[in-house]
């Protein structure tokens, strides 16, 4: 059964592609069956990252039913292990994804044989990238050392924590926390505690679905003077005022080498593979792929099918 | 994990109960990079009175937890409501330093905060041999030997710490005089050597020296 790791993390330019390339060819060189999802609809450029300028076949085959299962947009990258599907570059609407053609391919990613299925989200909150976050408990949150990037990552993780809530909660219970008066609707840990006394059943789901997340933090672009201690201090604050396991997997060096790489098409782990940026990417991977005990999984059929319209009001 | 506004003193700072002052401040001190005015790791987190409040409820439990008195009272509030027991308060010293030697089976491990480890006199009830070693007049090549295999360390891992050749240790160890280097030198590779092992490195050089009196 494949893992799942879902990359997002708000803020654009933080690096999120670049770490799904660099993560995805070390896990490849580790033999594991990889595989690379450009799930950034409406902004795909993963392909460009690897080093394949033209994918044949993109989502959008799978999206406007030119193929009829998923298996058929994936890809070789040339390397070997490590395969993609590349994002929708031909179609100018794919953006804004109808409910109906997100479940489909929600659930096609699910049935995927990989044992490594990495998602390459796109910048922003909107209610597609959440979903695709929340396709698994242990989505990898990439950051940068800046106040505009740690602002955005917040943003993201309240998000996907409201968007959580919403996909346990009944549509009763959500209208009422709505017109409460106390408006716990900005405050999760209010709002769980407040659940807790109004509907005993409902928080204790909520609490489970809560502790399943297994997030992890990366800290992107680390320039020398930057405080070690953040990433650290950045999981300790949503841990106590979130109530979220984070896990800090380490902080990845800024190269100015990174630039030359993409300029030049290639992939950057091949093209600098003793930089320190790309030994501060094994060091993550080792330490994903020492992750095995982990669940990388919730019920697909659950978690999709009661998660809420995405036209509807929030 | 308890909600943030439920947490007691203790857990806001994430300190054991029998936490010494030294570690409060020092947690005090963390806490405050975290949720400080030009902190990065909360910025846009908190809204300004949230974070002030937070500030201001991080200071009264840091001047309650820094009296003597007032933590004695805030301690005993604690065991009324159950949420500490009598035995695990601060009792106005510090823990006992773990012993050198066990440190790999210590529980404790993970809340020592003091500095670089300083050698602590070896426990008789650790390691017998090496006591009894260490107990006589006079200490051979052999008897440091002895030490260093009971101990676990090897000659290589000391080589590289003490910057002295292995084949001198080795010839330290094994007692060939004639390869030793004069006696100032010699005194002050078995003082390294000895420190390395966390030894007396005083009584170690003299009680080796002592045979190589002319």
């Amino acid at each position: 059964m494949a893992r799942i790791w879902p990359i997002g993390g708000g803020k654009g330019g933080s690096g999120k592609s670049l770490f799904v390339a660099g993560l995805g060819s070390y896990l490849a060189k580790a033999g594991k069956e990889t595989l690379l999802v450009d799930a950034d609809l409406g902004g795909a450029n993963l392909h460009t990252v690897i080093g394949i300028p033209h994918p044949a076949r993109t989502l959008s085959a799978f999206i406007n039913r030119q193929v009829h299962t998923l298996e058929e947009t994936i890809i070789e990258t040339g390397h070997p292990n490590l395969f993609l599907i590349g994002g929708a570059r031909d179609s100018l609407e794919i953006a804004n994804l109808p409910y109906a053609q997100k479940v489909r391919l929600l659930r096609a990613i699910y049935k995927l044989p990989y044992e490594y299925i990495l998602l390459d989200l796109g910048a922003g909150t909107s209610f597609n990238t959440l979903d695709f976050f929340l396709l698994s408990n242990c989505g990898i949150f990439v950051t940068t050392p800046e106040p505009t990037s740690v602002e955005n990552t917040y943003h993201f993780v309240r998000s996907a924590y409201i968007r959580k809530i919403k996909q346990v909660l009944t549509q009763e219970q959500l209208r009422a926390f709505r017109q409460h008066p106390k408006a716990p609707w900005k405050r999760p840990a209010v709002l769980v505690d407040m659940l807790r006394q109004e509907a005993p059943e409902g928080a204790a789901s909520l609490e489970k679905a809560l502790k399943a997340f297994r997030f992890k933090l990366v800290l992107n672009q680390f320039r020398q003077h930057d405080d070690v201690r953040l990433g650290l201090q950045i999981c300790k604050v949503c841990e106590k005022h979130l109530g979220l396991q984070m896990h800090f997997l380490g902080n990845i060096r800024f190269d100015d080498r990174v630039h030359y790489a993409v300029c030049q098409k290639v992939s950057f782990v091949d093209k600098y593979p003793y930089t320190q940026a790309a030994l501060d990417l094994r060091a993550i991977s080792q330490t994903i792929l020492g992750m095995e005990g982990y669940q990388a999984k919730t019920g697909p059929k659950k978690a999709i099918a009661s998660s809420p319209s995405p036209q509807g009001t929030d | 994990m308890k909600p943030f506004d439920q947490q007691n003193h203790y857990e806001v700072f994430d300190v054991p109960p029998d936490a010494t002052p030294f570690e409060i401040r020092q947690a005090y001190k963390a806490s405050l990079e975290i949720y400080g005015d030009d902190a990065m790791a909360t910025y846009s987190f908190f809204s300004e009175s949230e974070r002030k409040k937070i500030l201001c409820r991080l200071e009264g439990a840091f001047v309650t937890l820094m009296n003597q008195k007032s933590r004695a009272e805030y301690d005993q509030t604690l065991i009324g409501g159950g949420d500490l027991e009598e035995g695990a308060r601060y009792k106005g010293v510090p823990r006992k330093p773990i012993p050198l030697f066990e440190l790999k089976s210590s529980r404790g491990i993970k809340h020592v905060t003091s500095g670089p480890s300083r050698p602590q006199p070896l426990e008789p009830s650790v390691m017998p041999l090496v006591h009894e070693l260490l107990a006589h007049q006079e200490i051979t090549g052999n008897d440091l030997k002895k030490i260093r295999t009971e101990l676990g360390v090897s000659l290589d891992r000391i080589a590289h710490e003490t910057k002295v050749r292995t084949a001198l240790l080795r010839s330290i160890e094994e007692d060939r005089f004639d390869d030793l280097p004069s006696r100032f030198h010699l005194r002050s590779f078995l003082k390294s050597y000895a420190q390395c092992l966390h030894l007396d490195p005083q009584a170690v050089a003299k009680k080796y020296m002592h045979r190589t009196q002319p």
